[in-house]
């Protein structure tokens, strides 16, 4: 199960392919979707870009900016850690669980200073051990470190998620993504101020309400209160 | 055949002074003189026997250390381990010298040169001032090193005659007390050859008892009461510093060498470590139990790589601040086990993969804390604050529990309507605060269990629209007080 498949292999460039015929739709969506077509549309990579460091701009914590993810993490996460460091609030296991996502693949990192915060979010983009780390950075932030960072994850091929106040959204950073989220009742707003292969794009509303219909799918396999 | 390993600058290796650069010498202190220089000292102009106010004169910025018996022995327990590895029969031959025996090593490493050179490899962690001799026997192969003409043998070795063994060696080098050398002399030996051709009563009458059976064993003709050398079950090391440590950092210095022998000591005896302790004595405290603070390292899966113990406690030490100077240090191994053989599996990287999380683990605990790093455990309480525990990680855990604990959830069209976040405990608000929109979902704990009497055991759960436009997970307990608990994030 944890043995190199050769779609990986092939994935990561390593297996030249005489036929170069893409890969097949299907397979596609499921394996590298970020769960949210407009999204996918708009990301070449179709797929949260893995081996990348995305910025979020945020007005405040809890808008919507880690429901954006869970779709994507509850692939990527099967073979792979999930990283929260210092996050302002602790991730609901249960529900992350109910979405597919275990919960002993989540880690939470606590620290006690921004220097040990920025070790920790370092070390775990370095490791390869993780398919996702979330961090919350300052509004002020430091060029030399985004560097770091976005190296250290292109190097390991793990996808950092930069939290940060939409007051930085004047400032530049070394990170090839950047998002802006705004809150919009049901839905959330999400412009692309900066990407791969692409230009800033307009607002785009994504609805992040959890499906029902999964958690039936995973209700099916579980004793009711009735069954007891 | 025997291979001998002399080690002229023993005493001072043994103080950890190499790495620092500085002109060291050890002294007399009864008699005010230098009894051993380092290279930098006599690059200065510093020699053995030198008057200590000369010594300064020469050089003020001289620093000077006494001999230390038990440091002395330690190093030589480390170098006979380091040279275990080329033979199952290595003998300590004090003061300053290891003796191993070659000859049924010859079979597997091809040639006595060959035996040198991976010996020198070995040896360069350890020492950088050693001779090396070769002879039939453990004496004669010291007394080859101590006169610095190790005569490398050939394959012929065995066909050597004696004298051919003992040409070259002058009397003057040899391990004999200078009245003995200085008698011998004053008869006109200077070589071992001309002892060997007297007959063997003139002999024992010119050396004594003592030194004609060392001659004898020399040659072979008495047998040598070499005893082999086993490591030690444990492994414990103790410094006591000549100045008082204000730093943690300052201590990477002496634990590096500690920690390398450790290491040495581990793989000889093919065992694993999983943790050790650094005891400090501090200069004074006035709590009487921080006297002496312990720092543990350890690494779940146990290792015996040096770089890897070095880099952990590295990554302790940073973090570390000392309340007072230290004294001395005392290193103690605490858990150790055999190591196990691993099966190479060229398609299955589980085991490679398993080592690294562990590693990483360990290097976050290391610098970060014990709890630093946790994982959620799911349980079946009904409180949210109940319903997952963060645990510190432990991967052996992890690894016996297994498998997902999703079977043990219920109502799960229930949790549909739970926030992504949960706030760390809940929030007092105030009703003007947020716009109800669903709710409310009642969730009651065994009461019986329930201590704390502000948030209730009983709850009606609503989902509200905050003032700002977010969706908040807000409660009211029994006394009609709100609470946010969550964010649908």
């Amino acid at each position: 199960m944890h043995s190199p498949s050769l779609n990986s292999l092939s994935n990561k460039g390593l297996i030249w392919r005489g036929n170069t015929s893409p890969i097949p739709v299907e397979q596609k969506e499921e394996k590298l979707s970020t769960g949210f077509d407009k999204i996918d549309a708009l990301l070449n990579s179709n797929g949260w870009p893995s081996g990348d460091v995305i910025e979020v701009l945020i007005s405040q914590p809890g808008i919507g900016e880690l429901s954006l993810f869970t779709p994507w993490l509850k692939r990527a996460s099967q073979d792979k850690k999930v990283a929260f460091i210092n996050p302002p609030f602790i991730p609901n296991a249960t529900l992350l669980e109910l979405q597919g996502i275990e919960s002993q693949q989540l880690w939470l990192i606590n620290t006690s200073s921004e220097k040990d915060a920025l070790w920790a979010q370092y070390q775990c983009l370095k490791s390869g051990l993780c398919c996702a780390v979330f961090m919350w950075h300052p509004v002020k932030a430091d060029m030399a470190n985004t560097r770091k960072l976005q190296l250290a994850a292109k190097n390991s091929n793990t996808l950092g998620i930069a939290y940060r106040s939409e007051k930085a959204a004047n400032q530049s950073t070394l990170f090839p993504y950047r998002m802006h989220l705004k809150s919009n009742k049901d839905e959330i707003e999400v412009r692309f101020l900066k990407r791969r292969g692409g230009w800033e794009t307009r607002p785009i509303a994504i609805s992040t309400q959890p499906n029902k219909s999964q958690f039936r799918r995973l209700a099916e396999h579980q004793p009711t209160l009735s069954a007891l | 055949m025997w291979m001998a390993f002399y080690f002229p600058q023993l005493s001072l290796e043994a103080l950890d002074t190499n790495g620092c650069g500085n002109a060291t010498a050890l002294i007399n202190r009864q008699k005010s003189k230098l009894i051993l220089c380092n290279q930098q000292a006599r690059a200065t102009g510093l020699k053995e026997g030198m008057s200590l106010s000369l010594a300064y004169t020469l050089n003020p910025d001289l620093q000077l250390r006494e001999k230390d018996a038990r440091a002395e022995w330690e190093q030589l327990e480390i170098l006979a381990l380091c040279l275990n590895q080329f033979s199952a029969t290595v003998c300590i031959s004090p003061p300053r010298a290891i003796l191993i025996e070659v000859a049924t090593m010859l079979q597997y490493f091809g040639s006595v040169s060959e035996i040198e050179n991976k010996a020198r490899q070995a040896l360069n962690t350890w020492s950088e001032n050693y001779i090396i001799g070769f002879a039939k026997t453990g004496k004669l192969a010291l007394w080859r090193a101590l006169s610095k003409k190790p005569l490398l043998p050939d394959k012929q070795w065995q066909n050597l005659d004696e004298e051919v063994w003992i040409q070259d060696i002058l009397i003057k080098h040899l391990d004999w007390s200078s009245k003995h050398i200085q008698r011998l002399q004053g008869m006109g030996f200077n070589t071992l050859n001309s002892l060997y051709r007297l007959p063997t009563s003139l002999l024992r009458r010119h050396l004594g008892v003592g030194l004609y059976t060392q001659f004898g064993q020399a040659l072979g003709l008495i047998k040598e009461p070499l005893t082999p050398y086993h490591a030690p079950e444990t492994f414990k090391r103790e410094r006591l510093f000549e100045y008082e440590v204000e730093s943690t950092l300052a201590l990477l210095f002496p634990l590096k060498s500690i920690i390398q022998s450790m290491c040495l000591f581990l793989q000889r005896r093919r065992q694993w470590m999983y943790a050790f302790e650094i005891t400090l004595t501090l200069a004074w405290s006035t709590n009487k139990a921080e006297t002496s603070p312990v720092i543990r390292i350890q690494h779940d899966l146990g290792s015996d790589s040096a770089p890897l113990w070095l880099e952990l406690t590295e990554l302790k030490l940073t973090r570390l601040t000392l309340t007072a100077p230290v004294r001395s240090m005392r290193v103690d191994i605490v858990k150790m086990e055999q190591s196990e053989e691993e099966s190479g599996d060229l398609f299955n990287n589980f085991q490679q993969q398993t080592r690294d999380q562990n590693l990483f683990i360990s290097r976050l605990q290391a610098r970060l804390g014990e709890q630093s790093i946790q994982t959620p455990k799911l349980t079946n309480e009904h409180l949210p604050e109940q319903a997952m525990r963060f645990l510190s990680v432990s991967l052996i855990e992890q690894k016996a529990k297994g498998g997902s604990s999703l079977r043990k959830l219920s109502r799960n069209n229930d949790l549909a309507h739970r926030p992504a976040w949960q706030t760390k405990k809940p929030e007092q608000i105030t009703p003007n605060q947020f716009q109800i929109l669903e709710g409310p979902e009642r969730i009651s704990s065994a009461w019986w269990l329930n201590n704390n009497a502000v948030h209730s055991s009983r709850r009606d759960y609503y989902i509200a629209r905050w003032f700002d436009g977010r969706k908040a997970w807000v409660f009211r307990n029994d006394l009609g007080t709100w609470y946010l608990h969550g964010w649908f994030g």
